[in-house]
């Protein structure tokens, strides 16, 4: 469903994404790992046809992504950037109905009754019920999160990428998220999602992209997740244990004085007195 | 979930202070109507509303003379419609620049094409040319091809570029203007008569202009207003959801100054209106840009048209004078009032 073949994505001289190569079939909840600035959603943004990639291709669907219009891409290829937040202050109703968007014939008008149904019943998913006329300025970050997340599901496409979905929610809601995700791959979506949170992608991803200075450090099934590949991807060590209530669980480990930054005082205090 | 009913699905946002638009529309239209009548009827030649009335359906049948007929038909009306299609383009424009650049405070004068026009109108005037309107609105233009040419990266525009570039020629332009007022001499009464705007010039040959302005701005507003609405909702969503927002930026910013650049070559740099009306709008009819765009055309006519009913009776005072006198405190008790007021 996606074929992504050795993309390079620069922002001026420094180079984001080097030659990444990977596929990825319908019915798949893939997750995005690695540190700050390795280049993943560089590549989210450029598989959504929103940065121009230097040399590799991009497919979507069997076609070069360059082939779509933007409005005929949005409705294959619906994208979630990072910390979206709101600016004008509608409704989480009208918001999440403006999702619908690349479906809909008339550029004027309100949304109509369909898009208004499927828009609520993606409120009841994400536990957003009551808040239709709340408006989305005076919602907590959690809160709004979750609506620009009903607002990218509303485009209603065959792939979906998301920017850490779950990144300003609590566990309760982060899992609740990752279960809708899980729910669409099973029901033949791609799901392709940033995780900071290497425990929701062991548990609930089916594969796990590793990204280190935008190249692809590895690529492998929950089960193959070990401490060196964490270690070697996050430049920290890792315990990674069997539970048996919850399965493969991982956990950074500090070392104190391992790491020279750590040997410096943070702060130091001056002139107190 | 099934849609509970029509009504429903017109989703208006009550809580952004959103009101049955089509009422207030019409109330708008209606208020509108009777305001060109007091318009037409205050001057130093009172008429009533009989005498207009005849006037106009007399007129409008190619008949029809006399005193009444002449202040109605080649002074008044033309000047309350020029009035009106004035500043319901910079109301709308307003409306445009503030939902595209996600500003609460862009207006049609951020891309410099005020500062252009005065300097060109200044020119004029101080060089003795008898163009002045040409002139101002060559020097928008230029002015807006300059601040589009220095804000923008690469083959896109970025709002904070763009403004950045807006208050730089507008600051050198400015200082360009004060430089012309003091080299004017005796003409420099004239330059500032025209930089505070008036209508008391405007003729027939001006209204067909300034209403295409108008109409230019609000068919194409009203043709991408759900794409407006996705840009000015935030968060960066909207080109992933299909909006070109690009070339939507480009057009509509392009666009949108043209047409304010054609009020303001013939009208004068009319502040606030294009600042206030959206602002005023929004409170009324919340975010959503088909209302928005609709009904700030209605409401930047209205104030306009009583902003030169005040002109007239206080003796031609420029209208400018009157829409920063009575924009700059009503802005001020909104911004009291809404603390949302800010949020595009």
């Amino acid at each position: 469903m996606l074929e992504v073949k050795d993309i390079c994505v620069s922002y001026g001289k420094k180079k984001a994404v080097r030659g990444v190569t990977f596929g990825a079939a319908a019915g798949r909840l893939i997750a995005l790992l690695g540190p700050n600035g390795s280049g993943k959603s560089t590549i989210l943004k450029a598989l959504a046809g929103l940065l121009p990639t230097e040399g590799g291709s991009v497919r979507v669907c069997g076609k070069p992504v360059e082939g779509y219009s933007r409005k005929a891409l949005a409705k294959a290829v619906a994208l979630l950037p990072q910390n979206s937040g709101f600016y004008a202050p509608f409704t989480v109703l009208e918001a999440v109905a403006m999702g619908r968007f690349p479906h809909s014939s008339s550029l004027f008008g309100p949304p109509n009754e369909d898009d208004v149904a499927l828009s609520r019943d993606l409120l009841v998913k994400l536990e957003l019920k009551g808040f239709e006329d709340r408006l989305v300025t005076t919602l907590s970050g959690g809160e709004a999160q979750r609506v620009a997340i009903a607002q990218t599901l509303a485009q209603d496409t065959p792939i979906f990428l998301l920017d850490e979905p779950t990144s300003a929610l609590d566990p309760r809601h982060a899992i609740l998220v990752m279960e809708l995700l899980r729910s669409l791959s099973s029901g033949g979506r791609l799901v392709i999602a940033i995780l900071h949170d290497v425990n929701l992608s062991l548990r609930f991803a089916d594969e796990l992209l590793f990204l280190k200075d935008g190249a692809l450090m590895a690529s492998c099934a929950p089960g193959e997740v070990g401490p060196e590949l964490l270690e070697a991807v996050y430049d920290i060590p890792w315990a990674v244990e069997e539970s048996p209530k919850i399965g493969r669980v991982a956990f950074p480990v500090s070392e104190p004085g391992r790491r020279e930054s750590s040997a410096l005082p943070l702060l130091r205090a001056r002139r107190l007195s | 979930m099934s849609c509970r009913g029509s009504s429903d699905c017109r989703n208006v946002n009550k809580k952004g202070g959103g009101a049955s638009a089509p009422f207030f529309a019409l109330l708008f239209a209606a208020v509108l109507a009777v305001s060109l009548v007091v318009a037409i009827s205050v001057g130093d030649v009172p008429l009533g509303a009989g005498e207009i009335s005849r006037a106009l359906v007399l007129g409008a049948l190619g008949k029809g003379s006399g005193l009444a007929h002449a202040i109605v038909w080649q002074v008044r009306l033309p000047r309350s419609l020029a009035a009106v299609a004035a500043g319901a383009t910079l109301a709308e424009s307003g409306v445009v620049f503030q939902g595209l650049l996600l500003n609460p405070l862009a207006e049609p004068y951020t891309l410099g094409v005020a500062s252009g026009a005065a300097f060109g109108a200044s020119l004029s005037i101080v060089l003795g040319l008898s163009f002045v309107t040409p002139l101002a609105f060559a020097g928008s233009l230029l002015c807006l091809a300059l601040v589009w040419f220095i804000g923008r990266r690469g083959d896109s525009v970025e709002p904070a570029r763009l403004i950045l570039a807006g208050v730089v020629v507008g600051s050198i332009l400015g200082a360009a203007v004060t430089l012309l007022k003091a080299l004017a001499g005796q003409q420099v009464a004239t330059v500032v008569l025209w930089l505070l705007g008036s209508f008391s010039n405007a003729t027939w040959s001006e209204v067909p202009w300034l209403f295409a302005s108008s109409s230019i701005v609000l068919l194409l507003g009203l043709f991408y207003s759900r794409a407006l609405d996705l840009v000015a909702l935030g968060g960066g969503r909207a080109a992933a959801q299909g909006v070109d927002v690009r070339r939507m930026r480009a057009l509509l910013l392009l666009v949108s100054s043209c047409a304010t650049a054609v009020v303001v070559s013939f009208c004068g740099v009319i502040g606030f209106v294009g600042l206030l009306v959206p602002h005023m709008a929004r409170l009324i009819f919340g975010p959503a840009h088909g209302r928005l765009l609709c009904v700030s055309w209605l409401i930047g006519g209205i104030i306009m048209l009583y902003a030169d009913i005040a002109s007239r009776l206080l003796g031609e005072l420029p209208v400018g004078v009157i829409t920063a006198v009575a924009g700059g405190p009503l802005f001020c008790a909104l911004l009291w009032r809404k603390r949302d007021l800010a949020r595009g």
